[in-house]
């Protein structure tokens, strides 16, 4: 009927840009990134990420309403770093590691498929 | 005939007849009486005898059967079991019992000994006890016996009227209405009315009219007439919303589920009206049922203006109405003779209609135009108030009664502007009585208390009030447009000449008069004073002329405020706290149900609300003190003038300053704030008060304004801005420089904020009753009554910026700041000069309400104006005794709220300290363990930026500490944490410690537990 379509919640509008970054004048050192079609998945796994880094003084999401696709990040770093530099080493933190979970999901599954071969074949 | 006359008889009888016949005749009652004989030794006989040897009834019916009446040789046990005499009365197991009642509807004691000949005694249920059960009455109702379904009926509308008086306030378990609601007491009553005896009909019409309203109540309304501003009307609405889903199926719902919503509704439904209107027509019953008839049409009236719109418009209702019930024919009004009771009330003037016309006029102009133009309303009234009373064929009460209705009806239609020109026709036939009363009522006529005394009293007041409704009429109807103000033609063509001369040569004799009086004044004296003094005060309000302010002043120097400081008028400010529904102890009454409401005249256990005793000296105040005000307004030679009022008062305003009554909702309390309206704005705008009367005067504005009702908008207004944010009356009430150095303030933040505050008043009065709301209900007659303020309004602007966030995130809009900011400073301003009052409301409310500041937008907490007042009203509620753990109004589960504040915490706070310091306030030790469970063990995230320090914390750290966590959980969290890096001594030194704290002395107690924590 009226629902949305599916789509909406991944796909970015015609000319929307994936990230927004916006200084938070309020606060020194401190930046609101907006980050349009991500949800809980993507929000919690880098503020989780950023709290690890002992430079970040703030890193906190919110996603403003269930049915807008975006969550709002803020970061507040320590004078001698930038909100920026914390996402992008996060980020990058994040990335390595999923690829190191990647690939020992790979070995893994790799040998328990060859377990799994050498029962059927004995 | 003695027995020897008998004897005598009997031979002359027997020498006439034939002996033939003589002898046949004995010798046939020979052979009877030998049978009769043999029967009485019959064994079952016997039995009978000795079983029923302490029963005298039946003995009775044994040594009958030795006599010789016929059939009577055989006693049957059972038949006769009845007039067995009643067995002794039970101990009644426990407290509760069945409620049993007599004829008149009083409730009978459990162990009462009434004769048998009261008739109480039944074979039903609990034989022994006197008295008809609710249960047994409304079966006799369905009776089959005409005259038990009478009884019955009449019975059950005593009950009821006495319910409604409130006697049976705490005698049952539920209250009675209710209860008889949900059991279909409405059909009941409906069928009753659909009888075919007409005495049935007759009484379920007034067992009707008492389910729905209380002769008691409408008196009560009635009486307020007498007072100034006393035609407004109650709405009597139901209190219970529909949303719009309900009320689509509003047609589909039954009546029995419709009597919980709306009872009015269910009579509508169920023909009532028709039914009335049948009764009236055909039946034409007795005065008791067709004033019962015109009462449930009245109470319907008050429902709404569409019901009231239904009844007019109902075909030929109000015609039959109309027609027999106020005849407009003079000659057959008066008959020479003088009737004591009247029973057939057909073509004599009955005052209730004038009642319903009042109730159904004052819902708007239109309705009441209706009324004049298509039943010609006002010449019936014109005929009674010109009428001779004493020529009336009706009992001397209902005629002067009736007079004085009229009047009270026609002050109704004047205020819709309704009649002008006849009153203006009229005025010849005013003015002779003004003078009348002028020459000839004075202030202790009352005395004597008869009631021809008092009713002049109330008939002078009641002529003043429409005079004083008439000139308002002139001054506000479209005709003057507004703008002319007192320019009006009316005020100065010659019609109403000389009405200010003689009502003023009144005044003055009667407030002498109260002066040199050493007694008590008669209640009806002091009210109409008070609406002699009202006419002044309207007629100066709106007259401009030059030599007005020369002659007000005159007026109030001379007569007013001797007036005021004379002694009996402290005698009567004495009565102030005696008659204040504010003050009053009293416990409201919740014998109706929201679905069908009262006015509630009296309050619990059936006690009359104080302001309604006959002697409240509130209106005489009021009027006084409404004059000195115009006079304050007018005149500028007042500044000298010396006002003391009587202490008396202050001792009554001292009485408001606790907590708000339960009778401060009361629909009667709008006249003791009215008092209280005047009064206080003396208080404000003259400068002659010691600092205490002030700031007593200024914390009861703060306790009352939750009390004003729809209708008073403007009052609420005047008292924001006059008095609760006005600077000067503030500062009169309050040492500065000594507060400030008792209380450790910052003066900077102090006197901005004390220097903004007309800002504030404004600020407040638009958002809390904004301007197109006020205008609305000022002229209304008819006013719902509810409190238009919460008991948090000082809140109230923050909370609606948190709902609107709740709807519609508040990014980038202006005015967030300022409103917040506003809100902040009253708290701030009225925390510091009213910490009794403030403190009135738990603190946990306080912090409810506070937490919206955190909760509305993302960075409203940042600001630095913002924190600036907060901290120090965060660290004033602090050292309240603050606990969570009791349920806080307008929050279902302070859980929740603590939860959505931590995770407003985590996304937006960026470790906010003061953000964080609201945060702890919750988990110090003496708070229950739940909140520190929330934060330790489901928000390790907010763990890591709480990263304030000892100095930002609101209170001692020892709170947090003292006494030492015993929850295993919790403790392990703790150490969790630690160990785990998310808290550390540098980053959280304030979590750091306190986690630190509680292990070491676990620890010390359980050195086995080591293990189990990790450490």
């Amino acid at each position: 009927m009226n629902a949305p379509p599916s789509f909406e919640s991944f796909l970015l509008f015609e000319g929307e840009k994936k990230i927004v970054v916006e200084q938070d004048t309020k606060v020194p050192n401190a930046a609101i990134f907006t980050v349009n079609k991500e949800d809980h998945t993507l929000g919690n796994m880098i503020r989780c990420q950023l709290l690890k880094d002992p430079n970040v003084l703030f890193a906190g999401y919110k996603q403003p309403h269930p049915l807008e696709h975006k969550f709002i990040l803020r970061i507040q770093t320590s004078p001698s770093y930038s909100p920026q530099d914390a996402l992008m080493n996060a980020i990058t933190d994040l990335i390595s590691e999923l690829s190191l979970l990647e690939e020992r999901f790979r070995v893994i599954f790799l040998y328990s498929s060859l377990r799994t071969n050498s029962i059927i074949t004995i | 005939m003695m027995d020897k006359d008998i004897l005598h008889e009997q031979q002359q009888l027997l020498q006439t007849l034939d002996p033939k016949l003589i002898a046949l005749l004995k010798n046939k009652k020979k052979s009877t009486s030998s049978s009769n004989q043999v029967m009485v030794e019959n064994p079952p006989v016997k039995e009978i005898s000795k079983e029923t040897e302490d029963e005298p009834e039946i003995r009775e019916i044994c040594e009958m059967k030795k006599s010789k009446w016929l059939h009577m040789n055989h006693v049957e046990k059972e038949k006769v079991r009845w007039m067995s005499s009643l067995p002794p009365l039970k101990e009644i197991p426990g407290e509760s019992f069945q409620a049993r009642f007599d004829f008149q509807g009083h409730l009978l004691a459990a162990n009462v000994d009434l004769p048998v000949t009261a008739g109480l005694h039944h074979h039903g249920e609990e034989p022994e006890r006197a008295g008809y059960s609710i249960n047994e009455l409304m079966l006799l109702s369905r009776s089959s016996k005409m005259q038990q379904r009478v009884l019955a009926l009449n019975t059950l509308a005593s009950i009821l009227e006495n319910t409604r008086l409130g006697i049976f306030d705490s005698c049952f378990e539920a209250p009675l209405i209710p209860v008889l609601l949900d059991n279909g007491f409405l059909m009941l009553l409906r069928f009753c009315l659909d009888d075919s005896a007409p005495s049935v009909v007759a009484a379920a019409l007034v067992a009707f009219s008492r389910f729905l309203s209380s002769p008691f109540d409408e008196t009560c309304l009635e009486r307020c007439y007498i007072w100034h501003l006393g035609e407004k009307q109650p709405n009597l609405c139901s209190r219970i919303q529909m949303d719009s889903t309900d009320q689509e199926q509003e047609a589909e719902m039954k009546d029995n589920e419709m009597s919980r919503v709306d009872v009015i509704k269910v009579c509508l439904r169920m023909d009532i009206l028709l039914r009335i209107r049948y009764i009236f027509e055909e039946i034409r019953p007795e005065a008791p049922a067709v004033i019962a008839g015109l009462e449930i049409l009245t109470r319907m009236a008050r429902h709404s203006s569409a019901v009231a719109q239904s009844i007019v418009d109902f075909p030929r209702l109000m015609d039959v109405v109309f027609n027999c019930f106020l005849p407009k024919d003079v000659t057959s009004l008066c008959t020479s003779q003088e009737q004591d009771r009247v029973n057939n009330v057909y073509g004599l003037p009955v005052r209730q209609v004038l009642r319903l016309a009042r109730v159904i006029a004052s819902w708007n102009a239109e309705l009441a135009t209706k009324l004049v133009v298509k039943y010609s309303l006002l010449e019936s009234i014109k005929i009674y108030v010109a009428i001779d009373t004493v020529k009336l064929s009706l009992p001397t009460q209902e005629a002067l009664l009736l007079v004085l209705d009229s009047y009270h009806t026609w002050r109704t239609l004047l205020r819709h502007g309704v009649g002008i020109e006849s009153f203006l026709e009229f005025y010849p036939v005013w003015f002779p009585q003004l003078q009348c009363y002028q020459s000839s009522i004075s202030m202790d006529s009352g005395y004597s208390n008869s009631s021809n005394a008092r009713f002049s009293h109330h008939l002078g007041s009641s002529l003043l009030l429409l005079m004083e409704a008439f000139l308002s009429a002139c001054c506000t109807s479209g005709s003057c447009a507004g703008s002319c103000r007192g320019d009006h033609k009316y005020l100065h063509i010659k019609q109403v000449g000389g009405l200010r001369e003689a009502v003023e040569i009144c005044v003055a004799k009667w407030t002498w008069q109260l002066r040199k009086n050493t007694d008590p004044i008669p209640d009806s004296a002091g009210s109409l004073l008070a609406t002699g003094i009202h006419l002044l005060a309207t007629f100066y309000t709106h007259w401009i002329d030059p030599q007005a302010p020369s002659l007000l002043d005159k007026l109030c120097r001379s007569h007013i405020l001797p007036l005021l400081h004379s002694e009996p008028m402290q005698e009567l400010a004495k009565l102030l706290i005696r008659h204040s529904n504010l003050s009053s102890t009293l416990q409201s009454c919740s014998r109706f149900p929201e679905s069908l409401p009262s006015v509630c005249a009296t309050a619990m256990g059936g006690e009359l609300v104080p302001i309604m005793a006959s002697s409240s000296p509130f209106p005489l105040f009021t009027s006084i003190f409404r004059l000195l005000r115009i006079w304050k307004d007018k005149s500028a030679s007042v500044q000298v003038v010396d006002l003391t009022i009587p202490s008396s008062c202050f001792d009554y305003l001292a009485n408001l300053t606790g907590p708000p009554s339960c009778l401060s909702g009361n629909w009667f309390t709008r006249y003791e704030l009215q008092f209280l309206h005047e009064f206080l704005m003396i208080c404000a705008e003259w400068e002659n008060f010691t600092p205490e009367q002030s700031r007593l005067a200024h914390q009861v504005a703060l306790t009352a304004i939750t009390s004003l009702g729809p209708g008073a908008e403007v009052v609420a207004v005047d008292w924001i801005r006059h008095l609760i944010f006005q600077k000067d009356f503030i500062l009169r009430g309050f040492d500065l420089e000594t507060s400030l150095s008792q209380l450790h303030l910052n003066e900077t933040l102090l006197s901005t904020t004390l220097n903004g505050l007309s800002q504030l008043g404004n600020f407040y009065s638009d958002q809390l009753l904004p301007e197109e709301s006020r205008n609305d209900l000022r002229t209304a007659l008819t006013l719902e009554h509810r409190q238009v303020l919460p008991t948090d309004w000082i809140y109230l602007p923050l909370v609606l910026l948190y709902q609107r966030d709740l709807e519609k995130p508040l990014e980038g809009k202006t005015n967030i700041a300022e409103t917040a900011l506003f809100s902040l400073r009253a708290v701030y301003v009225l925390l510091f000069l009213q910490p009794t009052w403030f403190f009135h409301v738990q603190p946990t409310e306080h912090y409810a309400r506070l937490a919206c500041t955190f909760l509305a937008g993302n960075d409203l907490f940042l600001d630095k104006t913002i924190s600036d007042y907060m901290w120090p009203i965060l660290r004033k509620l602090a050292r309240q005794h603050l606990d969570f753990s009791r349920p806080v109004s307008g929050v279902d589960d302070f859980i929740d709220l603590y939860e959505r504040l931590i995770d407003q915490f985590e996304a937006v706070s960026y470790g906010s300290p003061l953000f964080a310091a609201f945060l702890l306030l919750p988990l110090q030790q003496h708070q229950p363990v739940r909140f520190r469970l929330k934060l330790w063990c489901e928000h390790p995230n907010a763990l890591r930026i709480l990263t304030l320090n000892d100095q930002q914390m609101l209170h001692s750290l020892d709170h947090w500490k003292e006494p030492t966590e015993t929850n295993e959980v919790l403790l392990m969290k703790y150490a969790a944490s630690i160990r785990s890096g998310t808290i550390t001594s540098q980053r959280n030194p304030v979590l750091f410690g306190i986690a630190t704290h509680h292990i070491k002395y676990y620890a010390e107690r359980n050195p086995h537990s080591l293990d189990k924590l990790n450490l």
